[in-house]
């Protein structure tokens, strides 16, 4: 009974966190499109929770990849999911707050690794699979969405110089709704599989699912892709502002070549199952953008407050998930006491931050 | 020689020249169709039907193969 009830605590969390990361990371979809006016922001935002949703049924790769391949399945518990999503979803609420488009991927990562590293020490976790599917993915996958839309915005400028602006803005602006459709797409693809994949590790730890026979049920896949679609779709206007204007102004051709170039670096990372950054890999992509251009144009000291929170972010959730799988314990290893004690102060904690961000505190404004 | 251990490299390559062809490919075929279509209206208004005709044709051809590379990913990602 009891581990029935961690179950459901499990699932509905996962869940929550997959309606955060759809909210946490709505910016990188629409940003580019709201900032060159490509698509009305309400507009933006509905269409890209669409092809959210789609994009969640293209792919189980990287749904496997975080089930089976960066902690070890079989000493796993419900309990140990459970405080890694806590202390992921605790770190996207804190980054949420202060306005830094941070990895809700790798929070997610940071936050299992945490937790399992405290309830079984080193062994537990699949180094391998943690560097190359993630970590080396992780530095590589910017880097080259930096070089992509830079090589991309350079051979399009060469193309339509000499050009009427009017027209070609226009042109590009239309683009703009094909590509950042793609982005959505391959944002759903890649990240909605994550909360798969951890809901999966649950069902393992249930029993419900061999770890020998790792396989995604259906009404996960429905679940997930609906979670981060309507998460999507509530948005997180804070973030897109970021995004958006405070990294740097774009033109449609600049929008049209970093959305390209994010959509075409996630959706190959997708395909080899890497659970990407799209935070990331985005974010790389609209400075390459930017710097091709030209260098200055790039707000480097937001660009750097942006990579403190990459660097911190996989630790930083380790060590809540760490101490939040500590606190569950001080209940029992195996009681649904401390998932629903700890459940009851994070619902408390988010409305607070929710209260707080409505009356205008918080924020990087001084930073930036 | 750890790297290549612990990274399927043959995996991390192949991903890494789709994602570089795909997003560099993609914006040029779209460009084209760009230019195509601001110098046909250009030539229209011109009255150089002629050139008008040829630009017109290669903004057809950089939208259908935009949308075909489109497609082809997809189609890539969900079969394989």
């Amino acid at each position: 009974m009891s581990a029935d009830i961690i179950l459901v605590i499990v699932v509905g969390t996962a869940l929550a966190f997959d309606f955060t990361n759809g909210f946490h990371d709505t910016a990188n979809v629409v940003a580019t499109s709201i900032s060159t006016r490509a698509m009305p922001p309400r507009i933006a935002v509905a269409f890209a929770a669409i092809f959210n949703f789609v994009g969640a049924f293209l792919s189980l790769k990287v749904a496997a990849t975080v089930g089976k391949d960066i902690v070890d399945s079989d000493s796993i518990s419900m309990t140990i999911v459970f405080a890694g999503l806590i202390g992921a979803i605790a770190w996207n609420l804190a980054t949420w707050y202060f306005g830094l488009p941070s990895s809700s991927s790798h929070a997610l990562i940071g936050g299992l690794v945490g937790s399992a590293f405290a309830a079984h020490g080193a062994h537990a976790i699949l180094g391998d699979g943690l560097l190359g599917k993630v970590v080396l993915p992780a530095v590589i996958a910017p880097i080259l969405a930096f070089v992509v839309a830079g090589a991309a915005i350079i051979a399009a400028y060469s193309i339509v110089a000499r050009q009427r602006p009017g027209p070609v803005n226009r042109g590009y602006r239309l683009g703009q709704i094909l590509s950042s459709g793609l982005l959505a797409l391959s944002h759903g693809t890649n990240d909605a599989q994550k909360t798969m994949g951890i809901i999966t590790l649950a069902l393992v730890a249930h029993g419900n699912i061999s770890a020998d026979h790792f396989h995604v049920p259906d009404w996960v896949v429905i679940s997930s892709a609906s979670a981060i679609a309507l998460g999507t779709y509530t948005g997180g206007w804070r973030i897109i502002r970021t995004m958006g204007s405070r990294i740097i102004k774009m033109d449609p051709a600049q929008g049209f070549s970093a959305q390209g170039a994010g959509a075409a670096v996630i959706l190959a990372a997708s395909h080899a199952g890497y659970p990407l950054s799209t935070t990331h890999v985005i974010s790389g992509a609209v400075m390459g953008a930017g710097a091709a251009k030209r260098v200055s144009a790039v707000r480097w000291g937001v660009a750097g407050n942006i990579v403190v929170a990459w660097i911190l972010t996989i630790p930083a959730a380790a060590i809540i998930g760490g101490f939040i799988y500590g606190v569950t314990r001080i209940f029992g290893s195996s009681s649904a006491v401390g998932p629903v004690v700890v459940s009851v102060l994070i619902l408390v904690a988010s409305a607070a931050l929710f209260l707080k961000r409505a009356q205008g505190g918080g924020g990087l404004e001084a930073a930036a | 020689m750890i790297v290549a251990k612990i990274i399927d490299t043959d995996a991390a390559w192949q991903a890494v020249w789709t994602a570089a062809v795909a997003g560099i490919g993609v914006t040029i075929v779209f460009s084209l169709a760009v230019l195509g279509a601001t110098r046909s209206t250009d030539m229209r208004r011109d009255d150089r039907p002629g050139q008008a005709a040829i630009y017109a044709v290669l903004a057809l051809v950089g939208l259908a193969a935009t949308l075909g590379a489109v497609v082809y990913a997809i189609t890539l990602i969900t079969t394989k």
